[in-house]
Formats: C-alpha cells, structure tokens, sequence
C-alpha cells in the first residue's frame, strides 16, 4: 500500500448561480424595453453556495435533502452538465451518469438507430456502439421492437433502453438520481442487481435520493445539503438522523415521495 | 480490467475548461464527431424518409422559383442576362443554402438547449451538425442544376473543380453566423424571426435576380461590401460562366469567412457553458 489513490470526486468550493429574471424576458424587443425602463430585473439565485467534499474511488456517497435544496444541480456539476460558477470539480474516471436517460432519443428513429445516436451523446463511437449493441437490446428485453420507431415505445419500454445503454459500460462512477421508479418490477429488480454489481467491481456511486431507507442501506458517506449550503457530512447514520431531525419531523409527510423530473 | 491497476481515466477539470475555452472546444469536438455525423444524417433522414417526393422537393423547390421568376422579369433583363434562368438558379440555390444554414443553426442550438440541461454534450455540434446538413442538400441540388446548365446548351467546363472551394468558403462563413447567431438565439427567442426579416432584405441587396450591372454607378460598394456577393461569385461564376471568379472576390470571400469563422468560435465558446443554465 503506497500511496492513496487520489479522490474519484473532488468538489472544492463550488457555487452555482442561476441569472433569474423575475419576468422571463425572452425576446430583444422585451429586453431592450425593459433597458430603457430600467426595469430588468434579475436576481441571482445562489443554487449551490461553497460546498466541498471529497468522494473517494469506491465509495458510496449519499446526497439528501429538500426539495430545491440543490441536490440534482450538485448531481449536475458532478456530470458537467453545469460549470460551477465559482469553485473546481475534478472527477476522475468512466462517468455513467444517470440523470438524463433517453436524453438524447429522437422520435422518429428506430430503436436500433437511437442506440447508437444515445451512444454518441454520451461519448461513444459508433464503433464502440456495435460492439456493446447486441447486449444492450438484451438488457433493455426489447428485441421484437428494436427496429420499429421509437414513437411506438411505451414509457417503460423508453426507459429501460436508456439504462440499458447508459449502464452497459464498466464505469468507474455511478450518478444515480432518482431514477429506480422507472420499469416494471422485474426491470426495477434487474438495474438493482446491475447497480450493485458495479459496486461490487469497485465503482464509486453518488446518489441523490428523498428516499432515506435507499441512502441508508446503500451509501457509506452522506451529505446534506440545505438550500445550497452543506448542513452536515458524515457516517450515514449520522447525516440522516440529523435530515431526519430538522426536516422530516416538524412537517411529516409532505416531502416524501416527490419524484421531480 | 480489475487486474489493471495503472490505466489511464479520463479526468474531467472544470478549471481546466475554463482557461482555454476555444481549444477546449475543439478538442471536445474531435471526441463527439460521431454524434455530429449522426445528428446530419437523422436531419437528412427525416427530411427525406417519410415521403417519396422529400428528395425531388429539394430539388424542385428552386427550380419552381426559378420558372416564377424568369416568367416575370424575362421581360426586364432578357437582353442583359444570357441564359437567365441558369443565373437566377445558381444564385437562388446558393442563397437558399445560407438561409438554411443560418436559420437551422438557431433552431437546433434552441432544440438542443434542452438536450444540454440533461447530459454533457459540447454545444457546437448542434450549429456545426445544421451547417453540414445543409451543405448535403447544397451538394444534392448541384445535380438538377447541372442538368439545367446543360439543357440551356451551356457547357460545362474544368472551371467546376472551383465549386467545392466555394462551397468550403460559404459553409465556413455561414458557421460563423450561424455560430453568433445562435448563442444569441438561445437567449431571446425572437432574433430566429429578426433574422428572418434581415436575410430577406440581404437577398435584395445581393445580386441573385438581377445582374450587377444595373446597380447605378454610386450604389455599388453596397454591393461590394457585401460578403455574400463574393461568396456567390466563386460559386456562379464556374457554373454560370465557365469562368474561374476574380481574383479580388476570392481573397475577399476567404478573408470574410475565416474571420467570420473564428469571431463565431470566440463567441460561441465563452458563452457555450452558460446554456444549460437558462430556466
């Protein structure tokens, strides 16, 4: 044992701003009107404010929270999606990030040519596409559709191709954000078993969740975040019991189960 | 890949992306260039795959043009203008590639913007992917233009092998409008219809229907200054004339497009990440 690997997640003082006008001015027409009124109004919306922490190669590591609590941007910054507005993200390794899936399906095409554009918007080449093609459609079980247009796929059916292809990939970082309500039982079961088997191959997982029995059982490490700003970092049990404390207790009930898009 | 202690991972700095955001660009673009290959081929796809005539409209589409606006300035410049209808082809054709180049730009920046909130994808290929669709179609309505040359006994000539370079230079200076453009687009919807308006009124103020000939003697550094009558002149020219463009309208229309080109690059790349941002 030489030296320690470096962090697979190193977040270092990051804030995000969100530029919010209070009207959405969409247009040159509106903006210019509003410059001569002097009535534009933006506020910043401070998404993220100085967080930082540090995930380790094969940790599993738990975001909780509120509602707009910054949780999913954080997941964001993380899959450089968003540039943070001040601070640095490094992120060491394979990313599979799990947030957008099917984000890039177009309607028209067919199953089997959504495959390899999806690919492509993940970062892969087509040739690289062909390869992994045959066990994606197997995972996904969709083997009499692939080659009707994906218009005719139900949700489910949508869903389980974007797992499928976004997970067929040995990553060495996970982002999961809410999305194991997607797919019937069996499916649910099977991304379950394909989660923890990267797990098992030492693949670190950031997780975003309301559902704390999920953060309790899977995660080593937890964050809570406030309002875009850290609250508490810890052992698991310590964070959510904490989460538990301020949140859940003077208002039960009301946050549980909203899964936002 | 467990026995594999030492392998090289792709580390992502997000201060890194910061320092040179326009080579940054560029090498991000090498890696997603199989996305952009794939975003111009569904954008033929679907323009041609769900009818039969999709393929003929492109082409027919200029040359109904053609037909309506020879029939109704026959009349004026028949005597100025030898085989006008080969003149007034060339001319629509080329401008309708800007149109579309510039306008598709906008509009899948503006499409893509919600692609950009869910996953990482750098934000050029969606301009550069409208870009290069359109010069497919450009190269596609070569043929019926062509065989329009040919049928008005005009004869082909080695001065072609121009074209290619005409079409590089004009795709290179459209992807710099189009790449200011749509930075600016993602932000106020309405400068798509603005720059509506803006490309109509250029298409007067260059010389497609008319010769250049009777534009009076003090209005033409209007047209001079213009970088799409250069641009259109290396095109025309070999098609029209059989003749290689001047000189001048060469190095102008290089120098516009490159300088177009890298202005739009600047533009783009330093305001590329703050997209997703938009609500």
């Amino acid at each position: 044992m030489a030296l320690s690997p470096p962090p697979a997640v190193d977040v270092d003082r990051v804030s995000l701003c969100y530029r919010v006008p209070h009207e959405k001015v969409g247009s040159i027409k509106e903006y210019a009107i509003r410059r001569l009124k002097r009535n534009l109004m933006i506020t910043d919306f401070w998404a993220l404010r100085d967080v930082s922490f540090k995930v380790e190669a094969g940790e599993v590591f738990g975001i909780v929270g509120r509602n707009g609590a910054g949780k999913t941007t954080l997941l964001k910054v993380i899959a450089r999606v968003l540039r943070p507005t001040g601070g640095r993200v490094v992120v060491r390794g394979l990313v599979a990030p799990l947030l957008g899936l099917g984000a890039g399906f177009n309607d028209e095409l067919t199953g089997r040519e959504n495959i390899f554009l999806s690919g492509a918007t993940l970062g892969f080449s087509c040739r690289d596409m062909q390869t992994r093609y045959g066990r994606i459609v197997e995972f996904a079980g969709l083997e009499e559709f692939i080659d009707a247009p994906l218009r005719t796929f139900s949700t489910g059916m949508r869903a389980r191709l974007g797992f499928a292809i976004a997970t067929d990939v040995e990553p060495d970082l996970l982002l999961l954000d809410e999305i194991m309500s997607v797919g019937d039982e069996e499916f649910r079961r099977r991304c379950k078993t394909r989660i923890e088997s990267f797990r098992r191959n030492g693949a670190t997982v950031v997780l975003v969740s309301h559902g704390l029995e999920m953060v309790a059982a899977l995660c080593d490490r937890a964050l809570f975040l406030d309002r875009g700003v850290m609250k508490t970092i810890g052992p698991t049990e310590q964070v959510v019991a904490e989460y538990t404390e301020t949140v859940l207790e003077p208002q039960t009930g009301e946050e549980k189960e909203e899964g936002h898009r | 890949m467990e026995t594999e202690v030492v392998r090289t991972l792709p580390v992502y700095d997000s201060a890194a992306a910061e320092g040179s955001p326009m080579r940054e660009g560029i090498e991000e673009l090498v890696r997603y260039k199989d996305l952009l290959r794939l975003l111009i081929a569904t954008n033929i796809k679907a323009r041609y795959k769900r009818s039969v005539l999709g393929v003929a409209w492109t082409l027919l589409s200029p040359l109904l043009t053609m037909i309506v606006i020879t029939i109704a300035f026959s009349a004026i410049f028949r005597f100025s203008v030898p085989n006008y209808p080969v003149y007034v082809l060339a001319g629509l054709v080329f401008y309708g590639f800007f149109q579309e180049s510039t306008t598709q730009s906008m509009n899948s920046l503006v499409w893509g913007s919600t692609l950009l909130k869910k996953v990482y994808i750098p934000a050029a290929v969606f301009p550069i992917a409208a870009v290069g669709t359109a010069v497919v179609n450009l190269g596609l309505s070569l043929v019926p233009l062509l065989l329009i040359t040919l049928f008005f006994k005009q004869p082909l000539n080695w001065t072609l092998l121009f074209v290619p370079a005409a079409m590089v230079m004009a795709a290179i200076f459209s992807l710099g409008v189009g790449l200011i453009l749509s930075s600016i687009a993602v932000v106020f919807s309405d400068v798509v219809e603005m720059w509506g308006v803006i490309v109509r009124a250029l298409f007067y103020l260059t010389p497609v229907m008319y010769p250049e000939e009777i534009v009076p003697e003090r209005f033409i550094w209007l047209v001079k200054i213009n970088p799409l009558y250069h641009m259109m002149l290396c095109w025309r020219e070999p098609i029209y004339r059989g003749a290689l463009p001047p000189l001048d309208s060469v190095l102008k229309a290089l120098v516009w497009s490159v300088g177009t080109l890298l202005v739009g690059w600047w533009v783009f790349s330093r305001r590329s990440h703050q997209f997703a941002l938009r609500a």
